[in-house]
This record gives structure tokens, sequence and C-alpha cells, in this order.
């Protein structure tokens, strides 16, 4: 028998996070498993690399930690403006804004800012992410245009445009490599454990997520934005700001997927290249989706998701595993978490010639 | 939930002690294609070289590793590849490989890097490889003006080249290789330029040759990659003509691909390699510049498109082949 599946896109309540994670978690196990047999002809030397390597060779495990700070950031601000029932998809500009600026902002200021250029750029980036997301943003509050919709056509737009710059005025055309100049490396984030790119950016993840579960979990700004989030008219009625939760949420998502694409140019690339946040929006709804929309088990969907890719390429290169083959896990995982056969919903829906 | 966070973080931890591997086996060779292998004529012969090269070699391993054309991914592939610790020679071939392999150098010093059609002098655990391509440039260019001349002789002459995108062989070699060609034919002589921005949009390579065609140019030169598939098609709709670059050209379009410069990427990677495996390490920290005159640049007249040139620009052609061998005009350089 078929069962018919549903997917929720805005997941508050419902199975509880760790029991998502569980399943994602073991969904991705059995799925990067299949596909080592599946698509590898080398399927326990695929095995090895996706499951061993990343965990067992130092530098490779605290690189994928890394490697999950940005997701992290990006995943926070997308439980943000899910959570006040809007929903943006336009965090990859936002992102990739946010790359360019800090790597402007960090050569333009290393010479008189000394170490302050760091947090000067991270700060900037901050401002970049929140005005790309203040246009689908101040459509939502003055115009009652659908997010969806704007937040996409403007990140989209945005992209173009990072390109252009990247490939054109803020190009450093002394090299082949299409990107902007490397910044100073005494501007860059300090690496905690070479050969590893690890550096701090994990732990202010780590800070911002945990902040982001108190609010939700333990403020009544929190507790408000929620109620927005479910019914507007409701937060209204009990006397909460509508106007400030119609725009404040996807702004403040705007800056932490700023700070994200400062993490990630201000890290080991030195620089913003051009297509760096590539699918970085997609991946962050995901593991949005994995966490259930808990901020406090963002690290861990992120996590996951940064070793799918870790372990993915790892596979590519010890075995023959195609290295695309994490994002297919990753899409696959996020419809496992994310559908559930339909007699669970039909609990919900009165008996036929039941008295409505 | 609070108790199930603990113990994912202390797995997590605990797993952080791991660690890291011992030295690189400097017979374990990874040819790292910056972009896909079959199709691409310059990393079939990448591999093919390579490949050779172990196998002649006692006790050498080989692992290819394609890495896609996002160039936004080639540092964390690279880095990958590096850190597994598997690999002490890192073989590539493309012009931006050698700033990210000296970045990756850093933190792996012990990994060695050949990397051909690339340059980059004095690291000393980086050996590149520059063809002389303003040689090859100039080849088509020459081959460009003949054509154009011999098909519109009233009109101003005038040919197009399309590049993916600007980077500094294109600027400092091609380009001006590529005109001097035309140049040597007709001094007046002008070079329509465009570009698409990218190496896959065969779409939009399409569109700027179809203008381009359409204004009256004849032959187009392509560094583009798989975008240039669509001038080719559109050369073929419109009967115009397509010279290109690093070989293999006519496989493309037998009629429509009028010539093709070449390199000999197999043969150079094959003898870089086989002796840097047979324990010649003075290689490294130097960047060398090959040419025609030692066979890594040449011409393939093996095609029907050139072959059904009227005989008179062939001979010419031959004629200038053998003069550039000669070192007339003379293209060489010592740095890049």
């Amino acid at each position: 028998m078929r069962l018919p599946l549903r997917v929720r896109i805005k997941d508050v309540g419902g199975i509880k996070p760790a029991l998502k994670l569980t399943i994602a978690l073991g969904s991705a196990v059995c799925l990067a498993a299949l596909s080592a047999f599946i698509l590898s002809r080398e399927p326990f030397a695929a095995l090895r690399a996706f499951f061993l390597v990343p965990f067992s060779v130092q530098s490779t495990f605290l690189s994928m930690i890394e490697a999950s700070a940005p997701l992290a950031l990006c995943s926070l601000g997308v439980v943000v403006t899910f959570r006040a029932g809007h929903y943006s998809l336009g965090g990859e500009g936002q992102a990739y804004a946010g790359a360019v600026a800090a790597t402007a902002i960090a050569q333009a200021s290393a010479a008189h800012a000394g170490s302050g250029a760091t947090l000067l750029a991270i700060v900037g980036a901050a401002a970049a992410g929140s005005i790309v997301a203040a246009i689908p943003a101040a459509g939502k509050r003055y115009a009652g245009a659908d997010v969806l919709l704007t937040s996409i056509l403007v990140s989209q737009g945005v992209i173009f445009s990072m390109d252009w710059l990247i490939g054109g005025p803020l190009r450093d055309s002394s090299i082949n490599l299409v990107a902007m100049k490397a910044i100073p490396s005494a501007t860059l984030l300090v690496r905690l454990a070479p050969p590893a790119t690890l550096t701090m950016s994990p732990l202010l993840a780590l800070a911002l997520c945990y902040a982001g579960w108190w609010y939700f979990e333990r403020s009544r700004a929190g507790a408000a934005h929620d109620m927005y989030g479910k019914n507007p008219r409701f937060a209204g009625l009990q006397g909460y700001n509508e106007a400030v939760f119609a725009w404040a949420p996807i702004v403040i998502a705007g800056a932490l997927h700023g700070v994200a694409g400062a993490v990630m140019s201000l890290g080991f690339m030195g620089t913003a290249i051009r297509g760096m946040s590539g699918g970085i929006g997609w991946s962050a709804i995901g593991s949005a989706l994995v966490a259930g929309s808990n901020p406090a088990a963002l690290p861990f969907s992120a996590l996951l998701f940064s070793w799918l890719d870790a372990g993915a390429r790892q596979a590519a290169v010890l075995a023959d595993l195609p290295p695309d083959s994490g994002q297919v896990i990753k899409a696959v995982v996020i419809l496992t978490v994310s559908a559930r056969p339909a007699f669970n919903a039909r609990r919900t829906l009165p008996l036929p010639g039941a008295r409505r | 939930m609070n108790r199930f966070l603990a113990f994912v973080f202390t797995v997590l931890t605990l797993s952080s002690c791991a660690k890291e591997t011992a030295g690189p086996d400097p017979l374990s060779v990874a040819v790292f294609v910056p972009g896909v292998a079959s199709g691409s004529p310059t990393y079939e012969m990448l591999v093919a070289g390579a490949t050779k090269a172990v196998a002649e070699t006692e006790g050498a391993s080989i692992k290819i590793i394609e890495a896609g054309y996002d160039q936004a991914t080639w540092m964390d592939r690279l880095r990958d590849t590096v850190a597994s610790g598997e690999f002490g020679v890192v073989v590539s071939s493309n012009p931006s490989l050698p700033e990210l392999c000296a970045k990756v150098s850093r933190d792996y010093p012990a990994v060695r890097f050949i990397i051909a059609d690339a340059y980059l002098s004095g690291h000393p655990a980086i050996h590149t490889v520059l063809y002389n391509q303003k040689e090859q440039g100039y080849l088509v260019g020459y081959l460009a003006g003949l054509v154009t001349k011999e098909r519109s002789p009233g009109k101003p002459p005038v040919a197009g080249l399309i590049a993916a995108q600007r980077y500094p062989t294109l600027d400092k070699l091609i380009r001006p290789g590529f005109e001097a060609g035309l140049r040597a034919v007709d001094p007046d002589f002008r070079l329509e330029y465009r570009e698409i921005g990218n190496w896959y949009d065969s779409a939009k390579a399409a569109e700027l040759a179809a203008a381009l065609y359409g204004a009256g140019v004849e032959v187009i030169l392509p560094i583009a990659g798989s975008a240039g598939q669509g001038v080719v098609s559109v050369a073929d709709e419109r009967g115009a003509s397509v010279v290109w670059f690093d070989g293999a050209g006519y496989r493309m379009d037998p009629d429509t691909v009028i010539g093709c410069a070449t390199i000999a990427q197999d043969k150079l990677v094959y003898e870089r390699l086989k002796s840097a495996l047979g324990g010649d390490s003075s290689r490294y920290g130097t960047a060398d510049i090959v040419s025609i005159r030692g066979g890594y640049v040449g011409f393939d007249p093996d095609g029907p498109g050139y072959a059904n040139l009227p005989e008179s620009i062939r001979l010419a052609m031959t004629t200038a082949i053998g003069n550039l061998a000669a070192g007339t005009p003379d293209f060489s350089f010592d740095t890049f």
C-alpha cells in the first residue's frame, strides 16, 4: 500500500528535535552506506572514507566543525524568519553579500584598524546581509508583499550583482582565480589548530544558537514571536506589536546570514571567490527543518550536513563516490524528516459523515 | 533533549582527539582535475600522461580526482585531497591552481605539486610549467587572418575572440598572440573581444557568436571551456568558421573547426612526473616555460576543416609554423 506524504514547511511542535536529529542521522548513515554500495566500485573504501576519515583524521574533523559554523548561523536565520511565519528564501544572497562586504571592509580597514578590522568586517557583513533582507521586509511591512517571492527575487539579483563585483571591479586581476584580493592574514580569524581550518567561528555560532534558544524558549518576546508566526492577528489582539514582527525577524535573519558570509571569507578561504555561497541557503533551510526549528539543535544538524559534505568529498578522494552524492543524501534526509505518512494527518481530520 | 545533546557533544569531543596520519607516500600520485576529464582534451592528456608515468614506475599508484567546474569548491576539494595524507604528489593543470596549492602547502609542506599550464616561481613545494600560449595564439590568429582575407577580400579585416572570463594568461599571452597572428596577415586587422562570464554557458557563448558573425566576422577563437560548443554550433549554422585552442577541436565539428593550436600536455606531464617519481626533486621551486621549439606547442593539421582550406592558405600556414619554430617571430620570455 502506498502512503501519500505531506511535507511540513514550517515545523514548530510535532516530533521532538532530538528524535528528528536521530531520524536524520539514521537516514543519512543508511543512505551513505547505500550510495557507497550502489555508486562506487570500491564500496568498502568509500564506506571507510565516508564514515571513518572525517572523524579519525584530526585536521579533517576540526575543519568539518569549522564548515558547520556558517551553516549553523544561516540555519538560525531561517528559524528566526520561519518562526515568525515569514518564509524567506533569500538566505544565499544575504550570505554572499556579507562575504563580499566583509572582504572589502577587511581590506580597506586592515591598515588603520589593526585587529579591530576583523570585528569591523563582521559588523559590516551583518549590515550588508540586513540591507539585502530589508528589501523584502519593507515590502512585507508597507505593501503586504509575499516574502517567499520577494526574498528569492532579491536574493537572485544580489547573487548576480556580487558575481559581477567579484568578477569585475573588485577582482584581483593579478591572479587567475575569479576572486577578490586576499585579506591580510593578520585580519583573518585566528586558526586554533593548524593544519585544520578551525577558528572561533563554531563557538560564535554555538553562542548565537544558544541565545536564540533562550530567546524562543525563555523570553516573553520569543513567545510573542512564535505567537505572531502562528496567528498574527491573535498576537495583535494580545497587545504585541504586529508591525515590528512584520519586518524585524527578516532583517535579523539577514544579519545572521551576513555574519555567516563573513565567517566564510575571514576563515581559511581568506577572500571572496565567485560562487562561494552556492547552496548555503538551501542547506540552511534543510538544517533548520532537521533541527525542528529549535535553535539548540541547530549546531548538531549543521554538523550533520557538514559531515555529509566532508564524507562525500573524502569518499570521492579516497574511493570513487561522486562528490555531489552528499547533496543528494542531504535532500533525501530533508524529505525523510519533513514528510510524514498521511494517516498521521488524517487522525486530525473529521471522519466522513461526522458532524462538523 | 539536553541529555541527548550532551551525549552527541561528548562523542564529538572524544573524536577530536584522533591522531593525524603519518607522512604521505612520495610514490602515491593524485591527479587533481579542476573540471571533468572526459570531453576535455587538456585534462584527458593530463590524466594520460600521469597514468603512463605511474605505470612505468614500480610501486607508484595513482588516483584521479575530478573537482568539477565550480572554482569556489576547488579549494575545499584540493585541501581534502592533501589532508587525506594519502598522496605525496599532486599533479594538475590550470592557471588558477598554483595560488590554491601554495595556500594548502603552508599547512601540508611534505606534499609536492606539479602544475602544468600555470606559472608560479620560487615555491619550494611547487613545480609549474607554462606553455608559450603567445605562440599558440599566433598560429590560430595567423590562420584566422588568412581565411578572413580570402573570404572577404574587400571588407575591413576583423576577427573575434570569445573568452569565458579575463585572466592573466589570456590578457598577457593568448590575446596578444592572436592579435599578432592577425596583424602578421594584415596590420589593419581589428579584434572583436567578447566575454561570457563563466566556462559553461554555451547559450550565452552562442548569443555572442551570433552577434559577431552577424557583424561580418568570419572566424572566431573561443577560449571558453565547454561553453565553446555554443560558438561552434552557431558557426556551423551560418557556414562560418572557428579556430580552436589546446587541440581536439576537429572532434566537435570536423568542417566548422578549421584549425587547432595544440599543446603536448601528455608528453609534458609524463616527463615531469616520471622524473619526480624517479627521485629528482630539483624541479620543485622552479617554473618552466615551454614552447614550439621543444615540441610542446604546435598546430594540428589533421582535420577535414583544415584539409578543405585552399592550398595557398595551407602552404602559408606551413611556412609560418616553420618560421615560428625557427624563432621568427620570437615570442620567447623568461618570466611571467
